[in-house]
């Protein structure tokens, strides 16, 4: 009898995966052959044994969606940046310590099973934990590649338990964050901080549910009484300034968070966490101050920090684009922006002033036309165009008439060059209708010869020259 | 799930990789995650192991050959998944007993999760192809067709895999687990 061809169709007949006839062959060998009852009995009883492991009461029920997200962030994050030498350095050095750890745990492995791994134990473990989640605190961004994780593991291997239970409930809450579950990120983090009270693995919980205050759960506020707590802490100090500064954005004050940031930025200016503050500093001018200059200030430093290969990747890529965008809005420089807004906030006889320095220092920027625009609001008002006025332009459309009007009015009011400039354009509303050019060709030939700038009478030659060319047609 | 939910499967994994991810997960990760909590024995180490895998599973999906079914593929990389977390010992050290609690805990449940660990540690100790048969037909509850497909071979082979894992996990287990009565 050919024991071997039965045996294997055992495990087939075991899960009911045999068809009908071969399942009768096998049961009728397994009836005429002790040795292979004895296998299939074996292997009844190794079954019953895998049975032994249960699976779960219940499933998640929000893991189908949990698990979406980070398989997308996961593809968005692809390619992220490897490590530098320094991270490669610093976690040598901390290897170096926890190696110490390591090797005063064995040699308190002495002890009676039954005592409790003292307290000064969990504050040492505690710290370096610390230290290490710190380094990588301030490397935020980087995935792939974690030279940590064998430091953490080593450290974890000698610290006591509740050190141990309260890393991987702050290694899960951090998850959890990047994922947006921010309520079960700081269930996480409560759990952790009641598990190392009394060491630094505490206080990296505190800061680390303040990041999930800040960011998901709305209340900057909480965050920063929570974070005040941690400032005086020497390890968590600047992590603490850090996060205060995010949390004062959060709730409109910007100003002081700008002021954080400046200061963060100069006590640690080669560190990744200064550099950070940096580009936040530099954020924060643009986006919510309209603080060009400022903007400009800083962003040129942190392209410094992107030549020298400090800043790079996708962070890199968006300090380029910002300046680029700085420099093309404002071809004039900064002041011109500044004067903008100043008019901006101004009404009468200073914005009549503002608008005409404007005009005069950047006759040629995209916003000159806006600077018009106010200075006719401001000379002008609400005012309604006199009928004399009104008949005088009856063959213009109604806004262009009183645009050619309001400019008229504008011109009178100011002196000096922006008087000139305001005529030009007035010139050039009226050029823009074929029954108004006599008009424009008229006013075009007084600038061209009074005592304008050189550029508006240049201009204005050209303009007179284009009239002349389309009248000969 | 029928052959035709799986063509539909199928069809979106050519077409849009991201939808078909999502939909694989809305549909088969109840089963990972039941497939990971039976080999890794935590809660959360086994979310993290389906998460794991579908990020595996979303960074190449553009490779999946089409042969078997896209269930076996996922249930074979959590296996993996769960078998790389559970080996690299990460769950021992959250749910390593703590002197202090240990007797705190009632007797029952410590001598059924001791039981679980011995099934646990023979079952990861099985060489990788054995391992896999085994966990896929047992705990993913896959057919044996499904299971060959997926591996390219024939049945008889994995018949043949499956009968092997059985010899070895029974000189794993140790005996009071499959008492000779």
């Amino acid at each position: 009898m050919d024991c071997r061809r039965y045996e294997v169709e055992l495990a087939a007949l075991a899960y009911d995966e045999l068809d009908p006839e071969t399942a009768a062959s096998v049961r009728a060998h397994l009836a005429a052959c002790p040795s292979c009852r004895d296998t299939w009995d074996r292997m009844t009883r190794t079954r019953a044994a895998l049975d032994g492991l249960p699976g779960p009461d219940s499933v998640p029920a929000d893991l189908a969606a949990t698990v979406t997200r980070a398989a997308r962030l996961a593809a968005r994050r692809r390619g992220g940046r490897r490590f530098g030498p320094v991270w490669r350095a610093a976690a040598a050095v901390l290897l170096l310590v926890a190696g110490g750890l390591v090797g005063a745990a064995l040699t308190g492995r002495g002890r009676p099973a039954s005592a409790r791994p003292s307290d000064a134990d969990a504050r040492q473990a505690a710290r370096l934990l610390t230290a290490v989640q710190l380094m990588r605190y301030e490397r935020e961004g980087a995935s792939a590649d974690d030279p940590f994780d064998a430091l953490e593991a080593r450290l974890l291997e000698a610290a006591p338990a509740r050190i141990g239970r309260a890393m991987a409930a702050i290694r899960r809450a951090g998850r959890e964050r990047r994922l947006g579950n921010f309520e079960r990120s700081r269930s996480l983090l409560a759990e952790a901080a009641q598990q190392a009270a009394g060491t630094d693995l505490e206080r990296l919980a505190s800061l680390e549910t303040a990041r999930a205050l800040i960011d998901g759960l709305g209340r900057p506020e909480d965050a920063l009484a929570l974070l005040d707590g941690l400032r005086d802490h020497s390890a968590l100090a600047d992590a603490a300034a850090f996060e205060t500064t995010r949390a004062l954005i959060r709730t409109g004050r910007c100003r002081a968070a700008l002021t954080e940031l400046d200061a963060l930025t100069q006590r640690a200016p080669g560190g990744r966490l200064g550099r950070r503050a940096a580009e936040l500093a530099a954020r924060t001018c643009y986006d919510r101050l309209d603080d060009y200059d400022g903007a400009l200030r800083r962003y040129s430093q942190l392209a410094r920090a992107v030549e020298r290969g400090d800043v790079c990747g996708d962070r890199g890529r968006a300090v380029r684009r910002r300046l680029t965008v700085l420099r093309a809005s404002a071809p004039d420089g900064f002041a011109s922006i500044d004067l903008m807004q100043r008019l901006a906030g101004s009404d009468g006889a200073v914005a009549v002033a503002l608008a005409a320095e404007f005009i005069e220092s950047y006759p040629h920027h995209p916003l000159a036309d806006e600077a018009a625009d106010r200075l006719c609001a401001a000379v002008v008002g609400d005012a309604a165009m006199p009928p004399a006025e009104a008949t005088r332009w009856r063959r213009l459309d109604a806004a262009e008439a009183e645009r050619v009007w309001r400019l008229g009015r504008a011109a009178a009011a100011v002196q000096g060059d922006a008087a000139w400039y305001l005529r030009l354009r007035q010139a050039t509303c009226l050029a823009g209708h074929p029954a108004t050019r006599n008009e424009a060709a008229a006013l075009l030939e007084r600038i061209e010869s009074g005592p304008a700038p050189a550029d508006v009478r240049r201009a204005a030659a050209a303009e007179r020259g284009r009239l002349t060319a389309l009248a000969s047609l | 799930m029928g052959p035709d939910a799986n063509d539909s499967l199928a069809a979106l994994v050519a077409t849009d990789p991201a939808a078909a991810v999502a939909a694989l997960a809305d549909r088969y990760a109840p089963d990972c995650y039941r497939l990971a909590y039976r080999l890794v024995q935590d809660h959360h180490t086994a979310q993290d192991c389906v998460q794991n895998a579908f990020v595996r599973v979303a960074s190449r999906i553009d490779t999946w050959r089409g042969a078997g079914s896209l269930r076996a593929w996922l249930m074979r990389i959590t296996t993996n998944e769960a078998c790389r977390l559970a080996v690299s010992g990460r769950r021992v050290l959250p749910t390593a007993p703590d002197p202090a609690l240990a007797a705190e805990e009632a007797p029952d449940p410590v001598e059924g999760r001791e039981r679980a660990d011995a099934v646990r540690r023979a079952l990861l100790a099985l060489p990788p192809g054995q391992r896999d048969v085994l966990t896929l037909r047992h705990y993913a509850q896959l057919p044996l067709a499904d299971i060959a497909a997926e591996r390219g071979c024939a049945v008889g082979t994995v018949k043949a895999t499956l009968f092997q894992a059985y010899a070895a996990l029974r000189r794993l287990l140790p005996d009071g687990l499959q008492p000779e009565d």
